[in-house]
């Protein structure tokens, strides 16, 4: 007997938990959070068990029949990817959920909370575990809806409300290709399990960029990759521990693990991996430029989510026989680690000030020390600092790129945009530290405090990850996940490398320019908005190139406009035709001068008609129209008789 | 045997006949009809686990000669495609029944007809002789016509008129295919036509089935023949909605593939580019129409429109996964729109209003009608676990088969589905209460709850384990492709 055939259990704790707190949680202390905590805690020793499993004896499946004769199926498929994923994502609920006890305390709805929580964790296990195509998509979509649910946790604002829908709306539309490449792919092969897919791949690979890349589309919807990245920022509306949950675990990591589980296809259209690369390199790039100009500490952290993910596409994108997969796993474990901590820090910052606005911040180093030093390691994890976690993982995606440039010279251009972005990205992280820990405290209205245990050991916990799980590459990491065969890089050969150098300086580069500007002043902010030309450039920052503008403009005035004449069209148009129709032929004139009457005479006859009498309406009806339906009713009758004459059958 | 069939029309009948004579009390009308409208369901259950689904045949035949000059017989029977029409009939009856038991206004009468229109319905379903079907069929109308013009809102004669005019049009179409086919096979038997199926010359099958197309189209409703179902909707009681969307509609879709898709084989060949481009329109037209509205249950009419242009585009595949899936989304509109309707009678009862500018803020005030407004919402515009989603996939699937990559201009539906289904939840549920709406609402009534409850159980069943329903269907549309 082997773990792995428990592995059954790994969605199905958290659903059960759901259920529980759903309807039982208001009785329970702290509206059920101990059953969700306990839930997500022995789904992560479930899965270190299965890792463990899956290390020594390979891949399992397991699968029984979902719709008899169609192929369609239900089962679990665990490989070395899964068990990864398993691990990062139960890890980093977990160490949520426990944060969530102190975060979430005064809320009054706990109850809904952690019963969501425990849905988008169990549909995101689900997600991972699935063993095809229509499975996966399945929880694809619930972890949607949870997300959904979370985004709007606070639904009485209205911005709250605004962006959950918007979320919703983005993703949907990379959902709906996404299915769209999954029926294609059944309808080509019959089957939808990756195992048998990925067999019947060998003896026929015509046809495949299509599907490809709409199941690349799904991606782009779900790891808000450009141009569907405009919902990851709103969602910051929700609370802050689910940002930390979407951004780490349970969401956009999903698009990712879906490009990186496709392998199998994507391998075989090396056009799918260029156009996978170019997508992943313009967001990586395109989100810091706008995470620079945010005063929002949540806003920074989402463009840097939005960015981290772009460089996790990048690498997939390089391709097998780079390492692209390799690098772009351990690259999603780390950010899964590091990006978990800098919002949970962030949550614990705004615990304190009761704002996100950094211009309110400064000065809180004093206050409270650990949530400052944890996010430092986050960032300086980040930014690319040697041998923190971030650094290892992006100079091995840089690597990963400069590889594949070698069959294609469009990746030297995404080699030096990930550059670029490793320089940026340091920039905006030690912007964000400075403003929020150094210096004076710049507005004086509250009395900032540290956070309590159940948030700052969960952030001590990860701040140990989000420094050392680096050095897990050299450990067993790179011969554990890859596609095809395995990279053997030491770290000895990693330093002989220039790249390695020009890395390091990008994220030295980007540190040392804002502890220039932000921290010791010996530069000021405002050379950035010096003359039209800067001014431009920062207002077109600002307006995140004035994408939403553009999407809002489309939905609004397109589309909603557009249904608007429709709607015109139809009751004028159709309506009026069809009636013009009738009314030329039977009775319907009756109708519509009722209608016209109706229409002057307003809602007052409207009202005293709906009072009439039954027995007066019925009486009304027979002296009125129904003659009309009755002569209708006879005439078919007669028509019939006639025609059974004249054919002689009476 | 027993003859299940004649038992559930005899039944119903019984019922509504009873419901009229003993219901001088409301009470006792309200229970006798909900009770007699229980036993159906149960007979239908019995059949379903009786059944052999994997037989082409008719099954539960009952065959009694009646006008043998005219080849008239009495003659009933069920398979893949009419028992879960059966079912769906026999689930949504009872229950709209039971959420209508506030009904204060002429209410023997109202229960009554109800139960006579079931009759009507699960005739039209079962009838195996054309003319037999035809009378089920007018008769229909009957009930309904009185449903919207009695019961009804503020417009309910123009309504009333409208729908009677339209579908009784429509009924001219019909009848003109079914004595058309009646001259050719020389028989109103349907068995005997189906045997015969392709013995009629093309140019003879390309008119009537164009006849068909309409007429049974003007009931699904298809885009441009749409326009009597949202004033029907708006204007009927909930309960008639109810029926009207869940059940009456899906004669539409039933007869077009009983008549035109199973009769007319070469004829469907003809107007398969045809229907799936009405089908198309319908769904995108619909579904952008639903974003214009400010009525709630304008807005549910018009999804009606869009999803119905869903089965009428896999209906136009002719494959065995557009098929089953068209006629299993025909099963799950029934139940998805059935308890959309009903949310639109409850949100009229709890705040006096259905304008979706008006509403606002629900989800504290009410919370169980949130959830059920938002759970089905999400089965409506198609979420995986619940049972639209793999209807969708079916039809999307045998669209790809047979129109390649025409499949992304329907999928354009299903965005907007998804973008008015949000618009009205953020208005509607979320945001800060509007405190026009009073201090005090009162959340679900039991006679809102049970039948709510009932029906979302149901959407979460199929769509966990849609093999249920799908097994019933997919010998059927397997022996017509």
């Amino acid at each position: 007997m082997t773990w792995v055939e428990f592995s059954y259990l790994i969605p199905i704790i958290p659903f059960i938990a759901f259920l529980i707190v759903a309807f039982f949680g208001n009785k329970m202390k702290e509206g059920g959070a101990p059953v969700t905590i306990a839930a997500v805690a022995s789904t992560f020793v479930l899965s270190v068990l299965v890792l463990f499993d899956v290390y020594q004896n390979g891949s399992y499946e397991t699968s029984m029949n979902w719709i008899g004769g169609t192929g369609l199926e239900v089962g679990i498929f665990i490989d070395n990817l899964t068990a990864l994923m398993l691990i990062v994502v139960t890890f980093v609920s977990l160490m949520v959920s426990i944060y969530s006890l102190g975060y979430m305390h005064d809320d009054p709805c706990k109850r809904r909370y952690y019963a969501e929580i425990a849905l988008f964790v169990g549909s995101m296990l689900g997600l991972i575990l699935a063993n095809n195509f229509l499975l996966m998509f399945i929880f694809w979509e619930l972890v949607g809806v949870c997300s959904y649910l979370l985004i709007g946790f606070w639904y009485q604002k209205p911005a709250a409300a605004s962006a959950a829908k918007k979320a919703f709306l983005v993703t949907r539309i990379g959902d709906v290709l996404f299915l769209t490449g999954i029926a294609m792919l059944y309808v080509k092969f019959g089957t939808l399990n990756f195992v048998e897919l990925e067999h019947l791949m060998g003896h026929d690979v015509q046809g495949l960029l299509l599907p490809a890349l709409l199941l690349f589309a799904g991606a782009v919807g779900k790891s808000a990759q450009f141009p569907l990245h405009v919902w990851l920022p709103n969602a910051m509306e929700g609370p802050t521990t689910v940002s930390a949950l979407i951004h780490a675990a349970t969401m956009v990591k999903a698009g990712i693990y879906l490009v990186a589980r496709s392998y199998f296809i994507l391998e075989h259209v090396p056009d799918a991996f260029l156009i996978i690369a170019i997508i992943g390199g313009i967001t990586a790039l395109m989100a810091a430029t706008m995470a620079l100009v945010q005063y929002d500490i949540k806003g920074v952290l989402a463009y840097s989510t939005i960015s981290q993910l772009g460089y996790m596409m990048l690498a997939l994108g390089a391709g097998a026989h780079a390492f692209g997969y390799t690098a772009g796993m351990f690259h999603l474990m780390n950010h899964a680690f590091f990006k978990a901590l800098l919002f949970l820090a962030a949550g614990s910052v705004i615990h304190a000030v009761g704002s996100n606005d950094m211009r309110k911040m400064g000065g809180l180093h004093k206050h409270m020390k650990i949530t400052s030093i944890t996010m430092l390691i986050g960032s300086l994890s980040i930014a690319g600092f040697p041998f923190m976690s971030g650094f290892f993982s992006k100079d091995e995606v840089l690597s990963s790129v400069w590889h594949a440039a070698a069959d294609n010279n469009i990746y030297y251009v995404l080699y030096a945009m990930g550059v670029i972005t490793a320089f940026l990205t340091a920039f905006y992280m030690f912007r964000l530290w400075y403003m929020t820990f150094s210096g004076e405290q710049r507005d004086k209205s509250y009395h900032p405090h540290e956070s309590p245990k159940t948030m700052t050991i969960p952030l001590m916990l990860l701040a140990i990850l989000a420094a050392g799980a680096g050095f897990s590459f050299f450990f067993g990491f790179q011969d554990f996940i890859y596609f095809g065969h395995a990279p053997h890089v030491t770290i000895v050969h990693m330093f002989e490398m220039w790249q390695t150098w020009l890395s390091i300086a990008a994220g030295l580069g980007g540190i040392g320019l804002a502890t220039l500007v932000y921290y010791k002043g010996s530069i000021s902010p405002s050379v950035f908005t010096a003359g039209p030309g800067r001014r431009a450039v920062r207002h077109m920052l600002e307006m995140k190139y004035w994408m939403d503008e553009v999407y809002m403009a489309i939905a609004e005035k397109g589309v909603y406009g557009f249904s608007l004449l429709m709607d015109k069209f139809d009751r004028k148009v159709v309506d009026g035709a069809i009636n013009g129709i009738s009314s030329g032929g039977i009775g319907l004139g009756h109708a519509s001068n009722e209608f016209d009457k109706g229409v002057i005479d307003g809602t007052v006859n409207g009202l005293s008609k709906a009072s009439f009498k039954g027995g007066k309406l019925l009486w009304n009806l027979q002296s009125g129209r129904v003659q009309d339906y009755a002569s209708v009713m006879i005439l078919g009758v007669c028509g019939l008789i006639v025609l059974m004459m004249l054919t002689g059958v009476i | 045997m027993i003859p299940y069939l004649s038992l559930i029309l005899l039944i119903t009948l019984l019922g509504s006949v009873l419901t009229y004579l003993l219901g001088k009390n409301d009470k006792t009308a309200k229970l006798v009809a909900i009770i007699f409208s229980i036993i159906p369901l149960v007979i239908s259950i019995v059949m379903w686990a009786t059944m052999d689904f994997n037989l082409l045949d008719f099954q539960f035949v009952e065959d009694i000669p009646w006008i043998s000059q005219l080849g008239i017989s009495y003659t009933l029977g069920v398979d893949g495609l009419s028992f879960p029409m059966v079912l769906l009939a026999t689930i949504l009856v009872p229950l709209a029944l039971i959420f209508s038991w506030d009904v204060k206004h002429k209410v023997r009468e109202f229960f009554a007809l109800m139960l006579m229109l079931e009759v009507a319905m699960i005739g039209v379903f079962v009838s195996l002789d054309m003319f037999l079907f035809f009378i089920f069929w007018e008769v229909g109308l009957v009930p309904m016509y009185f449903l919207i013009s009695v019961w009804g809102g503020p417009r309910k004669k123009y309504a009333s008129v409208k729908f009677f005019l339209f579908t009784q049009a429509a009924s001219i179409l019909v009848l003109m295919g079914i004595v058309a086919i009646y001259f050719e096979i020389g028989s109103f038997s349907l068995i005997d036509a189906l045997a015969n199926a392709g013995s009629m010359a093309r140019a003879v099958q390309i008119p009537i089935f164009l006849g068909f197309l309409i007429g049974f189209g003007a009931k699904m409703p298809i885009v441009p023949l749409h326009t009597w179902l949202p004033d029907a909707h708006v204007e009927a009681p909930t309960g008639g909605s109810v029926i009207l969307a869940g059940v009456l509609l899906k004669m539409g879709g039933y007869g077009l593939i009983r008549f035109g898709i199973q009769l007319m084989p070469e004829a469907r060949e003809y107007f398969m580019p045809l229907m799936a481009a009405i089908g198309v329109i319908s769904m995108i037209y619909g579904a952008m129409l639903c974003l214009a509205q400010t009525d709630f249950k304008r807005l549910i009419a018009y999804s009606s429109v869009s999803h119905m242009g869903l089965v009428l585009l896999g209906i136009a595949t002719m494959t065995m996964n557009g098929l089953s899936g068209a006629i299993f989304q025909m099963f799950a509109h029934g139940l998805v729109s059935g308890g959309l309707f009903m949310m639109a009678g409850v949100l009229l009862h709890k705040t006096g209003t259905r304008d979706i500018r008006v509403l606002r803020g629900l989800a504290p005030k009410i919370p169980l009608t949130a959830v059920a407004l938002i759970t089905l919402s999400m089965a409506s515009l198609g979420l995986p676990g619940l049972v639209s989603f793999i209807t969708e996939v079916f039809i999307f699937v045998g669209t790809y088969e047979a129109f390649g990559l025409w499949v992304f201009v329907p999928l354009i539906a299903a965005v907007l589905t998804a973008a008015y289904y949000l618009w009205m939840l953020q208005k509607v549920v979320f945001g800060p209460y509007n405190k026009k709406l009073g201090d005090h609402l009162h959340d679900l009534y039991s006679y809102e709850l049970i039948p709510l409850a009932v029906l979302i159980f149901l959407i979460v069943l199929f769509g966990i384990y849609p093999a249920a329903v799908i097994n019933m269907i997919t010998a059927f549309s397997g022996g017509i492709v």
